[in-house]
This record gives structure tokens, C-alpha cells and sequence, in this order.
């Protein structure tokens, strides 16, 4: 053994620690990026999705209210089964203007219709489904899209006069 | 070199090549999805206005009677003309140009007054297309036909023939006080007060009106998030040589009233700057029967383009 060795396994033991630390540190940033890039896989995945169920949902540029309640549990759920993910859509019925501040929030009706407040707040909107998605912690708050976009609707309940309505789609897992 | 100190060397040496490739990962994170991320916001952008142009189709007229300015359209315009008091009083909107003032937002004084939707209540169950329609499909028998400005063909051949297109009229008119040619065409009705009144004296169809106010409601979400919007209509020859914007009367579809750094841009201009890359450009074509003969079938297009604004 030449003069300041201690032993073979010895004198490698100082590089130990920067070799377990590169190795820590690869492995670490690996991790983090596949996390990192499955959640923003899955972010676009569901905004593909909500795209994808925005061009079922409008497909006419009208939604009558027959058509919406009868696609509601054929066409939209199918879509969404499909592709995986929950969704809400919301469809207010404002007619003569768009309050864009109320169609901002979907999960709230619409307070006024025709410029005066409903009678009855059936009239004033339709959601689906119209039950069972949303869950007792409320709408999702985190990794979600929601997709605004104008439609025709009917104003009466005979379908003989279209006005401004508006649909918001909210899709995610 | 001692053996420990050469171990040692290469530890440290396998970190600096952890810590790049972290760098490098790091770096690659980055941008991963954004590319994607874009191009699903440009497809909701687009998906929007295609929407928008389906949806006119079936909106009563009517509906958008009591269509009026929003606050935010009011603080935007009170500013504006505050700037251009401030610094030209006659940029966009002079009286004595050619265009005299285009921009409805800007012709009334007030506020609060209205947009001049209200003439469509009395439109009952038309939809918007419908009048549109009307207003363009009144050029037979010579209605809205008008001698437009001269403009030049390129043939294969490399010869150049200089002709003057028609203009059909999108001016909430149909037809036309006859006779009536360039350069008395769509936008300028002339100064004399009998050709004047001949003009008043011919029929409304609000189409332009009806398409204005829409834009109005249905651009909202975009124009309160700072966009800019110009509609306009194009004659949709099978040839792109051919293929023209339909001459304008009265005022233009748009929430833009003020020109970029570029200059006054509306659709075409934004186009031909090569102004493309800020801008999203939607068009929907249609057919137009011909209302005085039923003879004719004429193509257009709605083209409905927006902008980021940078104010």
C-alpha cells in the first residue's frame, strides 16, 4: 500500500457522496417531470374533450329545448363516457341581450329573462345532466375547462321565436 | 494523480452531469404542451366564431330590438374620444372624408342612446340571415347593381384586362334610386338633396343592421377580454381573382375604432400588412337567391375576423 492510501474501498468513499447525489438528483427531476407532464397531459386531453363535446353540443348553432333534453342523455353522456370525463353544460336562455356576467358562472341561473325577472326559472335555462354530476364539494375548482359559446335558443315555449342564448360547457375528470 | 482524488473527480463530475441534464429537463418541461395548448385555444376561438355564424341563422330579427351599448362599450368609447379630441379631432371619424363618420358607436352623441337596432322590431320571425340575405339578393333586373371601381384581371396569358366589377350594395337597402353610377356608388350617396331623398325613398331591409347588432351581443365574451372584431361580406367567386369584399354603405361591423401601430387595419388590411399571425379569421359562406328574378343563385361569404387589441 503506497504512503497516505487507508485501503482500496476507503479511498473511493468521499466520491460516494457526489455520486448519490447526481443520482438522487436525476432520479428527483425525473419524477417531477413525469408528473409535471402527466398533468398537463391530462389538462389537454380534457380540453380536446371539452372541444370535442362543444362540437356535439352545437352542432346546429340552435338548441331547442327538446333537443337539448333528449341529447342531454344520449349524445353528451355517451361523449363524455367515452372520452372519460364528467361534465356540466348549461344552457341560458337570455333572448333579447347576453349578460355576459351571468353566463360566466354556469352553475348559477339566470336571474332575469326578456329584460324582466322570470316567474319561473325553468324558463330561463336548461342543465345537463340535470342531476347526480356536480356532487356535494360543488363544482371542480382544479384542472378543469370551461368553454363559453353563443347559441340560439327558443324564447317561447312553441319554439316560433329564436333569441341570444348561451352555453357553457364544463368538462373535467 | 492519487486514486482517491480521481474517484473523487469523477463524482463530481457525474453531479455537473446530473445537474445539466436536470437543466436540460427542466428546460424541455418548459414548453412541453404549450404548442398544444395553443392550438386548442386558437380551435376555441375559431369553433366560437363558426358558431357565431351558425347562430345568426336562427335568431329572430326582432330579438335584438333593444340591443344598446354596454358599460364597457361606453367606457371604451368615452376614451377614445378623449384621445382623438386630444390629439386629432377628426382621426376616424371626419364628417367631411369620404367615409364621412363609419362607426355607429361614434356617430350618435350620447351614451346612452341606442344603436339604431330598434328599426329591427317590426322584422318579426327574420332571422338575421334572412334579412342579410335580403339586403344582397336585390341585384336583378338591374336593383342594386352599381358600376364599382375599375380593377385590373390577370390573364395566363400575362395580359392584364381592366374592368369594372359591379358592386351589389350590403346598406341595409334594397335596391337602388335609378340611374345611379360610379362614382355615386354604395358608400357615397352624393350631396345632392333630391338624389338625397331618392335614396330615403327607397326600401329597408336591415340586413346590415341586423348583423351589426348581433355581432354586438355574440362578440361580448371576446370584446370584454379586449379583442377587436370587424365583419365584413365577400363575394365568393370561384376565382380568388375574383373574389371582391361587397361594398359597404352606412356603418361598419366592428368594435374597432381606433387604428393599431400599423395604421387602420380592418380584416383585408390586416391581411394584406401580413398582420395574419395576431389574427383569427372565420368565413362562412352562403347563397343568395336572387329576390326580384329567383333566376340567379350568387355565393358569398360572412367573414368574421378578430385581434387581440393592444390598448
Amino acid at each position: 500500500m503506497r504512503k497516505g492510501a487507508i485501503s482500496p474501498i476507503a479511498d473511493d468513499i468521499p466520491s460516494i457522496f457526489p455520486i448519490v447525489a447526481s443520482v438522487l438528483l436525476f432520479l428527483g427531476a425525473v419524477a417531477y417531470a413525469g408528473g409535471v407532464i402527466n398533468e398537463r397531459n391530462d389538462y389537454l386531453e380534457i380540453s380536446k374533450a371539452g372541444l370535442g363535446l362543444s362540437d356535439v353540443v352545437l352542432a346546429k348553432g340552435y338548441l331547442g329545448n327538446d333537443d337539448f333534453k333528449s341529447q342531454c342523455s344520449v349524445s353528451y353522456t355517451e361523449f363524455a363516457k367515452r372520452k372519460s370525463v364528467k361534465f356540466f353544460i348549461s344552457l341560458k336562455k337570455f333572448c333579447r341581450y347576453v349578460d355576459f356576467s351571468s353566463a360566466q358562472n354556469p352553475f348559477v341561473p339566470v336571474t332575469r329573462y326578456n329584460g324582466v325577472p322570470p316567474n319561473d326559472y325553468s324558463v330561463t335555462g336548461l342543465v345537463c345532466p340535470t342531476s347526480g354530476v356536480v356532487g356535494p364539494s360543488g363544482p371542480p375548482t382544479k384542472n378543469f375547462q370551461s368553454l363559453v359559446f353563443p347559441v340560439a335558443v327558443d324564447c317561447k315555449a312553441d319554439g316560433s321565436q329564436k333569441g341570444l342564448g348561451v352555453v357553457t360547457i364544463v368538462v373535467w375528470r | 494523480m492519487e486514486r482517491s482524488q480521481a474517484a473523487l473527480f469523477d463524482g463530481i463530475m457525474l453531479l455537473l452531469f446530473a445537474s445539466a441534464s436536470v437543466a436540460m429537463l427542466y428546460s424541455f418541461l418548459n414548453g412541453y404542451g404549450v404548442a398544444q395548448d395553443n392550438a386548442l385555444r386558437s380551435a376555441y376561438v375559431s369553433a366560437y366564431l363558426q358558431d357565431v355564424g351558425k347562430s345568426i341563422f336562427y335568431i329572430n330579427a326582432a330579438s335584438l330590438a333593444d340591443v344598446a351599448r354596454t358599460d364597457v362599450q361606453v367606457t371604451m368609447l368615452e376614451t377614445f374620444k378623449k384621445d382623438s379630441e386630444a390629439s386629432n379631432p377628426n382621426v376616424l371619424c371626419n364628417p367631411a372624408s369620404k367615409d364621412g363618420c363609419p362607426y355607429a358607436d361614434l356617430a350618435t352623441p350620447s351614451p346612452s342612446s341606442d344603436q339604431g337596432c330598434g328599426v329591427l322590431r317590426k322584422f318579426g320571425i327574420s332571422s338575421v340571415a334572412d334579412l342579410l340575405k335580403k339586403d344582397l339578393g336585390d341585384k336583378g333586373g338591374g336593383l342594386d347593381i352599381i358600376q364599382g371601381e375599375p380593377f385590373t384581371i390577370p390573364h395566363p396569358d400575362g395580359s392584364r384586362q381592366t374592368e369594372h366589377r359591379p358592386n351589389v350594395c350590403f346598406d341595409d337597402k334594397f335596391g337602388h334610386p335609378t340611374p345611379v353610377a360610379f362614382p355615386q356608388n354604395c358608400i357615397s350617396h352624393g350631396s345632392d338633396p333630391s338624389l338625397k331623398a331618392r335614396w330615403d325613398a327607397v326600401p329597408t331591409v336591415p340586413g346590415k343592421t341586423a348583423l351589426r347588432c348581433a355581432m354586438k351581443e355574440l362578440m361580448k365574451p371576446f370584446e370584454q377580454a379586449g379583442y377587436k372584431y370587424f365583419v365584413d361580406v365577400l363575394d365568393n367567386s370561384a376565382n380568388p381573382v375574383y373574389q371582391q369584399l361587397v361594398s359597404e354603405g352606412g356603418y361598419r361591423i366592428t368594435n374597432h375604432w381606433q387604428a393599431d401601430a400599423e395604421g387602420w387595419i380592418d380584416c383585408q388590411d390586416a391581411i394584406n400588412k401580413g398582420l395574419t399571425d395576431r389574427l383569427t379569421s372565420v368565413a362562412i359562406p352562403f347563397r343568395v337567391t336572387d329576390s326580384t328574378t329567383l333566376s340567379s343563385l350568387d355565393s358569398y361569404q360572412l367573414r368574421i375576423c378578430i385581434w387581440p387589441g393592444r390598448k
